[in-house]
């Protein structure tokens, strides 16, 4: 098994987030979305998926609704909402910008300074 | 459709859960039916897929929770689940929680209802548009407080202070139109009135200047002209002048005014119908001069001070006087707030009415303390147990704030239904003691004062076992609680002294309850051949031209006096005046001021025809009674009369002066006798013969052998019969006018007895309860005693001495209260001294022996333990 990365505080919203903007995903799905995607670097547990679910819903960054996944089997699908979207993106920009400067602030070498 | 998502998402949880739920449910198993699909794909079989998949999800009901939790509706949940709990704790104890609610109920609603009375007697405004600036003026003399009208008339053409001045009084008259006769009470007010009071007819117009008119009321309108809006406009006739109605005021109007001088003989009333009134200069004749008297209320300038128009008025009056050397005004001038007039006098008994529903109040709320305190010796347990097993202290302290509050509503809600019926009967049983009582009705305030004692009172008492949590640790609790080692003696010493406070103020109640039966029963001592049930008075005024002669008014009186007479069932009938009449009593041959110059030389003049003695009980004691047919004026004295003037010397044959020319003799002396007002103490009185009098008006009374109420339509309908011109009003038994004398007495007691009452119910309460819970926590110590040979007489004793010791302590601690508030109830009593021996004895007395009553059944419940059973029990 590839080794895993401990996700941080208030990434996993995040990541929902860019999962279901791929195209409309079921719970299970997108646990699989983030583990391949992430080429199994990331694990997400399957007990806080749930719950950030429902957040993101009660803030009406997604909406959800019945359908028919690939296996003909009833699941509900999270699609991203406008809201959805604008904070997608915001967040992101935000962690690229983050990760840039953390980045920056590993590859400092003594000379730099 | 995404609008307010958070809202919504809220709501749907709120109420759609079952919904949401499912729709939850239906999800995870998608979601692990995929996982299980995905497992065994890689190669597992089904049944170690499942179960994996099953550790790999973890405990859907946690998320449950959380999901719940996340859209905000948790601590709905959670409340909901601490109020089924608390309602069915409620169920479960069915005996504390119904206590509880009544002594709620009880002390909440009488304050309730206390309260609001007083809201509207002393705290709301009076209904004018500018109360504040409004005033009431009068000149005194000796108890008189009349304006006459040579100020009047000077202070309304000089005077710079005022927006207005209205003189006004009260007169009773028959209204009739071409098809109806009514009965009214007219307010006769000056034009100032209409702008004062800010008078908008909802139908006509206000009186023209120096018109004759009236506008009716608008209840009187509905009631005696079925709200005909061609009444407008129209004439009717008022004491035989034809006068105009020129408008009906709207449903809302009433203005306070001052009440109607007790010479009028008028009870206060709601006013039907305002006519305008003139003030005319004094008129000269025969050296009299006569002038009118009225009340005066007065609306000052914006920012004028009531001093600056006491100095207004004053410097006017000084030169009034000069101008009218001959004419002799009251000396003293008064001006105050018009508010301060008309709530004046109820001041007294409201504040008495508050401090004895403040108690009640206490009594209830040491109440609900204590049966708190003794539920929560009970339930330290189950908090000990359940902190135990791991609820939180803040969980913990919710619960039982939610069954508080639960207690501390429904006890609001009952008392509010007791606060209803409470305003109501006392609106009822006193229509006009009190000015403005009929304005009261229970208000948002009242409400709100009402929620929150209830609230506050159980909470403070509803949390008392959760005390012991934030004071230890749940460990130490639960070892307290499951050895049943409780700081029992602390906690029966609260409840003692919560008792022994509820007894103290509970024979402070019966203390005041006692001296205002005392009073009643004072006034109510009618002398022996004296029954007012079976006496019909009325009133006949006269009106108009047809009366202008005295001959006219005695030939009237006559026939009416004859017809009443032969009414089957009328005994005898006299004809009698409106008493209240003064004079100053001079005797022949005194020098002007009278002989004693510390007693005001002053006399209630009653004008009697010969039945009167008989109709009224007057029994002479000395001389003879009154004819018809006196050869020359006589006068009949009462005792107090004969006392004052002539000490121990026989009054017989003493002259005194009757009018300018003539002379009166005393021809006898009756017994002294309140016949005009119940609450009136002995005052002198004389009988003048009813053919030297002059009369203006007269009363018919009639004593009846059959019931009374049907006799008095009958001789109504006859006296009527003489002259259908000549109105005939007021007809009612004796005791009913007597008992309008004696309404605030009544109303002091019913209101005061009620609360004394339920003090004394809640005390018992308190007692029984508190002994019922001492010794049902005893049983251990009394099985002991009695299976070491204790009598059950002894431990019947023991436990009524333990109540008795907290029962007699309050009481004498009540005493000293008891003399420092009846001290303050001085001016509700009759003939009764506030510090009565005998009321605080028999108070006392009542007290402890319900005291007594209340132990009775713990002590003899104690007393029954079966020693083996008590000892095993534990």
């Amino acid at each position: 098994m590839a080794t895993t990365t401990e996700l941080l505080q208030g990434t996993l919203d995040l990541l929902i987030l860019k999962a279901v903007s791929l195209r409309p995903e079921h719970g299970y799905g997108i646990l699989l979305r983030i583990q391949q995607i992430s080429g199994d670097a990331l694990q997400i547990q399957q007990g806080s998926l749930y719950p950030a679910l429902y957040r993101l819903e009660h803030q009406g960054m997604i909406t959800s609704e019945w359908g028919e996944s690939d296996n003909k089997r009833r699941a509900k699908f999270y699609r991203l909402t406008t809201a959805g979207r604008r904070r997608l993106r915001d967040e992101a920009a935000y962690w690229k910008r983050f990760s840039e400067a953390i980045g920056l602030v590993l590859a400092a070498a003594p000379e730099d300074v | 459709m995404t609008r307010f998502p958070r809202l919504r998402s809220f709501l749907s949880a709120l109420f759609r859960r079952r919904r949401l739920e499912a729709d939850m449910e239906a999800e995870w198993r998608a979601h692990l039916d995929a996982h299980v699909d995905a497992l065994v794909a890689s190669g597992l079989s089904r049944a170690d897929a499942t179960r994996r998949a099953r550790t790999e999800f973890g405990d859907p009901a946690r998320w449950r929770e959380q999901a719940l939790e996340v859209r905000g509706v948790g601590w709905v949940t959670d409340l909901a689940a601490d109020l089924r709990y608390g309602l069915r704790q409620m169920q479960r104890a069915p005996v504390f929680t119904a206590t509880v609610l009544v002594t709620l109920a009880a002390g909440i609603g009488l304050n309730t209802a206390v309260f609001s009375v007083i809201d509207a007697v002393l705290v709301r405004s009076l209904s004018y548009p500018d109360p504040e600036r409004m005033l009431w003026v009068t000149t005194v003399d000796r108890d008189q407080e009349m304006v006459n009208s040579p100020d009047f008339l000077a202070w309304k053409e000089q005077a710079s202070s005022f927006d207005g001045l209205v003189a006004f009084d009260f007169s009773n008259y028959a209204i009739s139109t071409a098809d109806n006769v009514v009965e009214s009470r007219v307010a006769w007010v000056t034009e100032d009135f209409w702008a004062v009071s800010g008078a908008r007819p909802s139908l006509g117009r206000l009186p023209l200047n120096g018109e004759d008119a009236v506008l009716l009321s608008y209840p009187f309108f509905e009631r005696a002209f079925h709200a005909d809006p061609a009444l407008a406009g129209r004439a009717v006739t008022i004491g035989g002048r034809q006068v105009t109605v020129a408008g009906v005021l709207p449903p809302g109007f009433r203005p306070q005014l001052t009440k109607p001088f007790v010479s009028n003989g008028l009870q206060e009333r709601d006013v039907d119908a305002y006519r305008t009134m003139r003030v005319t200069p004094p008129t000269m004749a025969g050296g009299i001069t006569r002038v009118q008297l009225f009340s005066v209320i007065g609306k000052l300038k914006a920012g004028v001070s009531i001093e600056r128009a006491r100095t207004d008025l004053e410097t006017i009056r000084s030169r009034t006087k000069t101008a009218n050397p001959n004419f002799r005004l009251p000396p003293t001038l008064r001006v105050m707030a018009l508010k301060d007039t008309i709530v004046g006098n109820a001041t007294r008994p409201l504040i008495v009415l508050l401090v004895a529903a403040g108690f009640v109040f206490l009594i209830a709320c040491a109440n609900v303390a204590h049966l708190f305190l003794v539920r929560a010796s009970v339930r330290r347990r189950e908090v000990a147990i359940r902190a135990a097993i791991g609820a939180g202290r803040w969980r913990l302290s919710r619960q039982f704030f939610v069954e508080s509050a639960l207690v501390g509503a429904a006890g609001a809600v009952v008392g509010l239904v007791v606060a209803r019926w409470s305003l109501a009967t006392i609106i009822r049983i006193l229509p006009y003691g009190v000015p403005r009582l009929q304005e009261t009705t229970i208000d948002g305030r009242a409400l709100a004062f009402a929620t929150a004692a209830a609230i506050v009172a159980a909470l403070v008492f509803g949390m008392v076992p959760i005390w012991s949590l934030w004071k230890d640790d749940a460990r130490g609790v639960l070892k307290q609680a499951l050895t049943g080692a409780l700081p029992m003696t602390g906690r029966l010493r609260t409840k003692g002294t919560l008792v022994a406070l509820e007894f103290a103020l509970t024979i402070v109640l019966l203390i005041g309850a006692g001296l205002l039966i005392k009073s009643l029963w004072r006034l109510n001592a009618l002398p022996d051949g004296f029954y007012p049930d079976r006496i019909v008075t009325m009133d006949v005024r006269f009106f108009g031209p047809a009366y202008r002669d005295e001959g006219a008014r005695r030939a009237h009186a006559a026939e009416a006096l004859r017809r009443v007479s032969t009414v089957p069932g009328v005994r005898a009938a006299a004809v009698t005046t409106n008493a209240d009449s003064r004079i100053r009593l001079m005797r022949e041959g005194d020098p002007l001021p009278p002989r004693r110059d510390d007693e005001p030389a002053f006399a209630n003049v009653t004008v009697a025809s010969a039945d009167l003695a008989q109709v009224m009980g007057l029994r002479p004691v000395r001389g003879r009674w009154l004819t018809d047919f006196e050869p020359s004026p006589a006068w009949v004295i009462n005792e107090t009369f004969a006392r004052r003037h002539f000490g121990d010397s026989d009054p017989v044959g003493a002259r005194f002066r009757a009018g300018p020319e003539s002379l009166a003799t005393v021809v006898g002396v009756v017994a002294d006798r309140k016949l005009q007002r119940l609450d009136a103490r002995a005052e002198p009185e004389l009988y003048s013969d009813y053919a030297h009098s002059p009369m203006f008006g007269y009363s018919i009374v009639a004593s009846v052998t059959i019931d009374a109420e049907a006799a008095a339509a009958e001789v109504r309908r006859r006296a009527a019969g003489v002259d259908t011109a000549v109105p005939v009003l007021e007809v009612k038994t004796l005791e009913a006018a007597l008992a309008d004398s004696i309404a605030p007495y009544r109303f002091n007691l019913f209101t005061f007895g009620l609360f004394a009452a339920v003090a004394l119910l809640l005390a018992s309460v308190g007692i029984y309860g508190t002994l019922a819970y001492s010794t049902s926590r005893r049983t251990q110590e009394i099985g002991i005693r009695l299976a070491l040979g204790a009598a059950r007489g002894e431990v019947v004793a023991m436990v009524i001495r333990q109540g008795m010791t907290v029962a007699l302590i309050g009481t004498l601690a009540g005493l000293v209260i008891g003399v420092a508030v009846a001290r303050v109830m001085r001016g509700l009593l009759y003939e009764v001294s506030p510090s009565d021996p005998y009321i605080f004895a028999a108070a006392s007395a009542v007290l402890l022996l319900a005291g007594f009553a209340a132990s009775l059944g713990p002590a003899l419940k104690a007393a029954s333990v079966q020693p083996l059973i008590a000892l095993r029990h534990e």
